[in-house]
């Protein structure tokens, strides 16, 4: 067994006071020495992995003896746990390769974040937690392929917006046997808003809309107590990235007072503390570093955009003058920087934006003079999208592939330089996921929508997800819908593949398939 | 307080616990945790209704205790993401109704109490108290 407790780092969280290296004498943990109460089976909110490397990969838990504690602490006495991590080869963690301790702390909601390094890449392993007695889950993640490597395959499920109240979480579970190398979840993992609908299946503790960090963690807790998250969190690395409802419906960055930089601070805080991401992720207040690209050998890169923090706000509908602004951003400039930067190098044979809302035109009569769009979505920030794409175009981006989350449905779209002009080629691809749970009450897009957006090729209106299966010769989308979010009973509940489409390496656009 | 006969199970409780069996991953438990304890919560603001958790047995007792023109009523969520379930006493002050739930040894529920009418299935906005953890 190699010891790599010297080259692991840890995180047991924000006040934790940054990294720290195990093996090197951890103080003795707040409290733990003089406690007597034996602390309850903490891990009911599960494990998690994300952001893997070639070497490694974020883990994660929460301890949280009573999950749906008002107070947001998950019924965590006031005192540090020491916790156990350890990674090993095998399912049933006979071959353990890594280990170590970590102090989790009321401050940080007594998450856990370890980031193992010196791993092998491009291969399965395991990991579990030990608390005082209890022994979590066995979770299964994976290193990414070694840098400059080219794969022969990476599956990856993509998945957004998981209202709990608004349906169960069946398309999590069908995820989970996927046992896909990746999952890429786009946004909207809680929503933030008071109780609603006639249909909700069941009901959040807090009925009104959360906004303090006590608040923020109940919500979180209250979702990741669901056994099919917990299966999906569990079968494969995540990477995340946020959208709206994680802190406040459609917010926009650039507005500087709505939502408050406190509500923000906590927003971020409880994000962090509930999802598997790495240290660098740690937010700074009312910021938080959430853009970021992951590489999978030289097949894929992934850009993870975050297109909520610096945000022009959202014009009106119709609003042309300012929809077109080339002073708007979605991204911030630097961002926008960064990621045309990275188009530079297009190292990887398949780049991907993973993102939140709908890049493609979508113009609800399609005249180009009354920009009657959705300006929540790129719709809303034409001169920008219109940058990017011809960024992408201008530095001979391979296959340039669009994933986006938010609209709770399904669509596939060819994306252009110019949507006005129907016989253009296509010079992109972008694949929505549909909503794993939240509900769409919009009635279905008319014939008159779809004859005016010709771009869109699929649309679908069911929960589920997109798998994707790429090689280096082709990108296989399935849209893939359960038969009933609304029906509790998992065995009443079937999955089908929808729709699939192909996007062949160097050919933008999608071909059924 | 006299406590009334116990009722039938509560139909909800295994639907909830049907959830649990999508856990892929079996959790273990080193060592035994602490033993069970009961647990109450008032409404706030004169205790009006009280909930009260037996673990052994696993029973919720919902009690009515003023005159009030309201019913009590236990809103419960278990482990598997299920709830709230709903046990309402509207019997009249004085009475209290005995959920007798079956939960698998060692789960968690949390629980609140509130005020409401259970003709129409309405809480009384600002009478739930903040809710406890209880463990089966």
């Amino acid at each position: 067994m190699r010891n790599l407790n010297r080259r692991t780092f840890i995180l047991g969280g924000i006040a934790a006071g940054g990294l720290a290296a195990t093996g090197t004498g951890l103080a003795m943990p707040r409290g733990a020495r003089a406690a007597t109460t034996p602390l309850p089976y903490p891990f009911t909110l599960g494990v998690a992995s994300g952001d893997p490397s070639p070497d490694g990969f974020v883990l994660w838990t929460r301890l949280a003896p009573g999950p749906l504690a008002i107070d947001g602490l998950g019924g965590m006495p006031d005192r540090d746990v020491e916790v156990t991590w350890e990674v090993a080869t095998d399912e049933a963690m006979t071959d353990v390769v890594a280990s170590g301790t970590v102090v989790a702390v009321q401050t940080s909601s007594h998450s856990v974040h370890v980031e193992p390094a010196g791993l092998a890449p491009a291969r399965d392993y395991y990991y579990r937690f030990t608390a005082e007695g209890s022994q979590s889950p066995v979770g299964r993640t994976r290193t990414a392929p070694a840098a400059g490597t080219l794969p022969s395959q990476l599956v990856f499920d993509v998945a957004s917006c998981a209202h709990f109240e608004q349906g169960w979480y069946h398309a999590y579970r069908y995820m989970a046997a996927d046992r896909p190398d990746l999952v890429l979840f786009l946004g909207d993992y809680i929503y933030e808003k008071t109780s609603s609908i006639s249909s909700d299946v069941r009901g959040y503790v807090i009925t009104s809309e959360v906004q303090t960090l006590a608040q923020y963690r109940q919500r979180y807790a209250q979702h990741r107590t669901d056994p099919a998250l917990q299966a999906a969190h569990a079968a494969a690395p995540w990477i995340v990235v946020f959208d709206d409802h994680e802190l406040k419906n459609n917010w926009a960055g650039a507005d500087t007072t709505d939502p408050s930089p406190a509500r923000r601070a906590a927003a971020f805080q409880a994000y962090y503390e509930n999802m598997p991401l790495r240290a660098s992720a740690v937010p700074a207040g009312s910021a938080m570093p959430l853009y970021r690209q992951l590489d999978w050998g030289t097949l894929a890169r992934f850009h993870m955009l975050d297109t909520r923090q610096f945000r022009s706000p959202q014009a009106a509908s119709g609003d042309c003058a300012t929809i077109r602004s080339t002073s708007r951003t979605l991204t911030g400039a630097l961002q926008e920087q960064w990621l045309l930067d990275a188009f530079t190098d297009h190292t990887a044979r398949w780049d991907f934006l993973g993102q939140q809302v709908m890049f493609a035109q979508s113009d609800t009569d399609g005249s180009a003079s009354t920009c009657d769009v959705n300006t929540d979505a790129w719709d809303g920030y034409t001169a920008q999208r219109q940058r990017i794409t011809q960024g992408w175009v201008d530095r001979g981006v391979r296959n340039p592939v669009v994933l986006t989350g938010d609209v709770h449905r399904h669509w596939a779209a060819n994306l252009k330089l110019d949507y006005w002009n129907t016989s253009a080629a296509p010079v992109g691809t972008e694949l929505v996921a549909t909503s794993i749970s939240s509900v769409n009450q919009q009635a279905d897009p008319s014939a008159a929508f779809l004859a005016a957006n010709p771009h869109l090729r699929y649309v679908g209106n069911k929960r589920g997800y997109v798998r994707a299966t790429l090689t280096p010769a082709q990108l296989t989308a399935e849209f893939v819908t359960v038969s009933s979010a609304f029906q509790s009973d998992p065995a009443k509940v079937t999955s089908s593949v929808a729709r699939r489409f192909a996007v062949l390496d160097g050919q933008p656009g999608l071909k059924d398939a | 307080m006299r406590l009334r006969g116990r009722s039938g199970p509560i139909g909800l409780a295994a639907a909830a616990t049907t959830a649990l069996c999508a856990v892929s991953a079996a959790a273990v438990v080193l060592s035994t945790g602490p033993a069970a304890a009961d647990s109450s919560e008032c409404t706030p603001s004169g205790c009006a209704g009280l909930a009260k958790f037996v673990s052994y047995g696993e029973h919720l007792w919902v009690y009515d205790k003023l005159a009030d023109g309201h019913s009590a009523v236990a809103l419960y969520w278990l482990q598997g993401g299920n709830g709230p379930f709903r046990i309402w006493d509207s019997n009249g002050a004085g009475t209290s109704v005995d959920g007798n739930l079956d939960l698998p040894e060692g789960t968690w529920i949390f629980y609140q109490v509130c005020l409401g009418e259970s003709g129409t299935g309405t809480i009384v906005a600002g009478t739930c108290s903040a809710g406890v953890t209880d463990y089966a």
